[in-house]
């Protein structure tokens, strides 16, 4: 019956259905005149009316399987698929089962590879839809793709498909089988994007690249299986019903765009080659963390921004098994794989081409198209070339090259506008805010001040394009500004996110001036006061990946300076400095030793010639004291409390020299409470309560001269904390409670002002901890105010994000840990 | 719920019908997991309740979120087409693991039949609907969605945005051509 037939059928059905029973048959008459088929076909439909009421419902209440399990035999294999003879089934997968298969041609055989797919219901549309794309797939000739032979249809009416077989592993197992290295999966995966780029030439796609499709042979040379197929599969499940397609493919490699079952593109191979690099590189799938169920994996598919490969790695560590190290990812491999699995199509590479095209960037040794737009990319990338020797001459020539066309009379109107706005934003940021900073209440109107005066470097930056004089103040003003938004042991506004921007501001207009002229020694030394004052508020926030990344610019962009000014020991000076601390902060402590043994070396050597160089000194302390800590987490406690003394000492005769000098008063005391605590380490009690005291009365002196400082105050709270087990220890539990209660308040102080400061509000956990443990020593028997305290702890822990580093000053779990049990044992006390 | 379904979601309520066919892939995902979760032997007697399903699909994806009831018809109305897939998925998969002359064990109790509850074969009945698509797609719309989605005449007459007499009317004549087809099927 045709569609238009049975709307017939249905219009004179329903007609009759709203009649009684005993009226229906005269209006068939009337209705079906001459048309004893259609009279018949509705007759007959209404004789299966049930009794009820129409409106009855008809639900399917229940599924009932069979009871048997489902260890049912398997179908039995058959003997011959179309001409060929099944000689061993070689796999089974989700759209079907593989055999190896003969065809005897006379006098030689051909073995090849034969796919039976279990076409269902929609076997037919299967067929047909296969039999239209054989010729395009069948034309695919690549020594990288196995050759699709033949195709058609079993006995059975199951679809199949024969192809070149190819006796191999899939490309991941073959990569761990023989433990490549780095270049050797590269080489691999290169020779896959051939493959695909040739079949993406020919409009072909591919639509469900996964390692299981990428078959190594023992030469080592892959070859991609099921070429088309699966889209083939999509069209025809779909052709039916005209809703798209459901998930036949493997989730894990499938694109966002094939998850939400849009249409594919080449778009979607280049994604699921990026998942393929990704397992390579890391072992395991951008998603294997969201693999609970199907739907979960899609929503991260579809929402979830992948982990750094580099990242995945060093989580893993050794336990990977990977002989890759994450240092060998970071940066622009990183990049590259990032780029490939982007949500948005068209954010991916453009081609496999490009994909392809940056790996061999990269093994040549070029900055790859990924990372393009960074300027950060292409120092490292220079750098890391000038570390190895490589000859620089093509890029430094092409980066120098870049000529400043800038019209005269441009410029000098840009000029003028400059001077004036730059006086007036000054004015704004320097002196008026600066007078009236001070001042209790005005906050709010500092404020203002700040967002007119970046209303109005906002529109010199429109203005001042490529002028390299204009853009350093402009970037120099948004440092500044953003210190007033918020620095790191600065009177400022708290205004975290505008600080962000305005360092962002500022970085973005110096990586373009270093662009044009590296080794412009202003511009790198304000990026790396701009990326050093950020780092400090990112570090107090715990946002470690960001405060890393900001230090390793630093040390980059000193290294890539001191190279380019050989001469200029003090500058070698601050890049290996930069450099011995960006090991601090991986936790390579062997590494940072020995980088700060380095930086030891040369600072002593500076110091020997200009012992009155403050700066110099200053930088001899404190390698010193890094070395110390380092020293003292490697556990020789003797060498890292000689180091501490050393500094001190240098500190002492840089105070003699200039008495007063606050910044130095802090450091000084930051050297009396490392030597403290080292000394409390050895249970030298006395010695350390002396230490703690001499670093208070530091900190005490600078607050009784300067109220507003706000860093110094801080500073007394966490010396006071630190030095309450001591004085506790010593004898005198008075003064360590007195101490600990000092500590709360000046933290919650500092927590009022600034409630996203999470260093105060981890110290003021550690604070109640400590002082709820101090009341269990003193007086078992109380409980409430032990219970208060850790009460009051376990608030502060509570609010501390908990994606703070590992490593940082405190370890949350532990406290936390430590609280609940302490409370919990209150409790029971209590009862 | 994911913000991408959210977003599918908040589209489908501006009146983007297509936005309902990007949450086809989530939708079906979720009900086969349900489904295989209902049959990995967490029931002694092997069955469930394909409505109850359908209605706790809904709710995981949506959650407490308040939605238009329209929309709440429509997404149900996509989970119910989605549980008709999943449980062909399974028959295909329990009867291909089985000797071709065992008889296809997965049916479907239907209730409201005059003789009270009788079952039917789902493969039997998804092939009656296959052909019956090729006539008339709404009627097998609407089979989906009372059968697999118990979803109520109202709720069906909304995702199908015609009235409810004519939802009435349909279903009648859906009953009626699907128990010809089966009961000739069967004879058959």
């Amino acid at each position: 019956m045709t569609p238009a037939e049975w709307q017939r059928v249905k219009a004179v059905l329903h007609g009759a259905l709203g009649l009684r029973p005993g009226q229906r048959s005269e209006f068939l008459d009337e209705n079906c005149a001459g048309e004893g088929e259609l009279r018949r076909e509705v007759e007959e439909l209404l004789s299966f009316e049930d009794a009820e009421h129409i409106t009855d419902p008809l639900n399917v209440t229940r599924w009932q399987a069979a009871s048997e399990t489902e260890t049912a035999a398997p179908l039995a294999d058959p003997e011959c698929v179309g001409a060929y003879r099944i000689l061993r089934r070689l796999g089974e997968g989700g759209m079907g089962v593989v055999y190896l298969a003969a065809r005897d041609d006379g006098a030689y055989q051909h073995e090849v590879a034969v796919k039976v797919l279990k076409g269902g219901s929609q076997a037919a549309a299967l067929a047909r839809r296969f039999q239209r794309e054989r010729q395009a797939l069948a034309g695919l000739d690549h020594p990288n793709i196995a050759r699709l032979i033949d195709g058609g249809t079993t006995e059975a009416g199951q679809p199949y498909y024969a192809m070149e077989y190819v006796p191999g592993v899939p490309v991941t197992e073959f990569a761990r089988a023989h433990g490549l290295d780095l270049r050797d999966r590269l080489n691999l995966f290169r020779g896959i994007c051939d493959a695909v780029s040739s079949a993406h030439r020919q409009l072909v796609i591919h639509g469900d690249i996964k390692p299981a499709n990428i078959l190594v042979s023992a030469d080592g040379a892959p070859k991609l299986l099921d070429f088309g197929l699966a889209r083939i599969l999509q069209t025809a499940s779909t052709a039916s019903t005209e809703t798209p397609t459901l998930l036949l493919l493997t989730p894990g490699y499938a694109s966002p765009e094939q998850v939400r079952g849009e249409r594919l593109t080449t778009a979607a191979d280049i994604y699921s080659l990026g998942v393929v690099l990704y397992e390579l590189l890391t072992g395991e799938g951008p998603y294997d963390g969201h693999r609970q169920s199907p739907m979960e994996l899609c929503r991260a598919i579809c929402d979830m921004e992948p982990k750094r490969p580099s990242t995945v790695l060093r989580r893993r560590g050794v336990e990977s098994g990977m002989p890759l190290t994450p240092r060998q990812l970071r940066g622009e491999l990183d990049h590259v794989v990032l780029k490939t699995l982007r949500k948005a199509p068209a954010e991916r590479y453009a081609s496999v081409d490009q994909l392809r095209d940056d790996l061999d960037r990269y093994l040549g040794g070029f900055p790859v198209r990924a990372a393009r737009g960074s300027a950060l990319y292409r120092v490292r990338k220079f750098v890391a070339r000038h570390r190895w020797g490589v000859a620089t001459g093509v890029l430094a020539a092409a980066l120098g090259s870049v000529a400043v066309w800038t019209v005269w009379r441009a410029e000098r109107v840009a000029q003028m506008r400059f001077n004036q706005v730059r006086q007036l934003a000054h004015a704004v940021v320097f002196d008026l805010h600066d007078s009236i900073a001070e001042l209790p209440g005005s906050t709010a109107a500092r404020k203002l001040l700040v967002e007119r005066a970046l209303e109005y470097l906002k529109n010199l930056e429109a203005t001042s394009a490529r002028n390299r004089d204009l853009q350093l103040e402009l970037a120099q003003s948004y440092t500044k500004i953003g210190l007033v938004q918020a620095g790191k042991g600065e009177a400022s506004l708290g205004d975290f996110a505008g600080a962000v921007a305005s360092y962002g501001h500022a970085r973005a207009i110096l990586h373009a001036v270093l662009q044009r002229s590296p080794g412009d020694e202003a511009a790198a030394d304000a990026l790396v006061e701009a990326d050093t004052q950020e780092a400090g508020i990112r570090e107090q926030r715990g946002e470690s990946r960001e405060w890393r990344e900001l230090r390793t610019e630093v040390a980059i962009v000193l290294n890539d300076l001191s190279a380019r000014h050989p001469e200029k020991r003090d500058l070698r000076l601050r890049a290996l400095f930069a450099e011995a601390y960006t090991f601090d902060e991986e936790r390579d402590w062997p590494r940072a030793r020995l980088a700060y043994e380095r930086v030891l070396v040369l600072a002593r050597e500076l110091y020997s010639t200009e012992p009155a160089n403050d700066k110099v000194a200053r930088t001899l302390a404190q390698a010193h004291s890094a070395l110390a800590e380092v020293l003292n987490t490697l556990k020789d406690v003797p060498a890292a409390l000689e180091h501490h003394q050393e500094a001190l000492r240098i500190n002492l005769a840089r105070l003699a020299r200039a008495p007063g000098t606050t910044q130095l008063k802090l450091e000084l005391s930051w050297n009396y409470t490392e030597t403290g605590y080292l000394e409390r380490e050895r249970h030298n009690d006395v010695a350390a309560a002396a230490d703690f005291d001499r670093a208070l009365e530091l900190l005490r002196s600078i607050v009784s001269a300067d109220p507003n400082n706000q860093l110094a105050r801080v500073e007394v709270a966490k010396v006071e904390m630190v030095s309450a087990p001591t004085l506790d220890a010593s004898g005198n539990r008075q003064r360590a409670v007195a101490a600990l209660r000092d500590a709360i308040g000046i933290f919650s102080a500092a927590l009022e002002r600034d409630t996203s400061n999470a260093d105060a509000r981890m110290h003021l956990a550690e604070a109640w901890s400590n002082l709820g443990d101090l009341y269990g020593r003193s007086q078992p028997g109380n409980c409430a105010l032990r219970a208060d305290a850790y009460r009051h702890a376990s608030g502060a822990i509570a609010a501390v994000k908990s994606d703070y580093p590992e490593g940082a000053a405190f370890n949350m779990g532990e406290l936390r840990t430590h609280v609940n049990a302490q409370m919990g044992g209150c409790a029971v006390h209590a009862r | 719920m994911s913000q991408a379904f959210q977003e599918l979601l908040s589209r489908l309520g501006n009146g983007n019908r297509a936005a309902l066919d990007q949450m086809m892939p989530v939708v079906y995902a979720e009900m086969r997991r349900l489904a295989e979760g209902y049959m990995r032997g967490e029931r002694a007697d092997h069955t469930l309740q394909p409505t109850a399903l359908v209605h706790e699909a809904y709710l995981r994806l949506v959650g407490q979120q308040q939605v238009d009831w329209r929309n709440r018809a429509q997404v149900l109305g996509l989970a119910a087409r989605m549980m008709r897939r999943v449980l062909l998925d399974h028959a295909d998969r329990r009867n291909a693991a089985k000797r071709p002359d065992a008889q296809a064990a997965v049916t479907l109790s239907l209730v409201g039949a005059a003789a009270g509850p009788s079952l039917v074969d789902l493969i039997d009945l998804d092939r009656a609907l296959e052909d019956l698509s090729r006539m008339d797609e709404r009627l097998v719309a609407l089979v989906e969605l009372r059968f697999f989605g118990g979803l109520t005449i109202e709720e069906a007459a909304a995702v199908l945005e015609i009235s409810t007499a004519t939802t009435e009317r349909e279903w009648a004549t859906a009953r009626m051509w699907l128990r010809r087809r089966l009961r000739t099927e069967r004879r058959g």
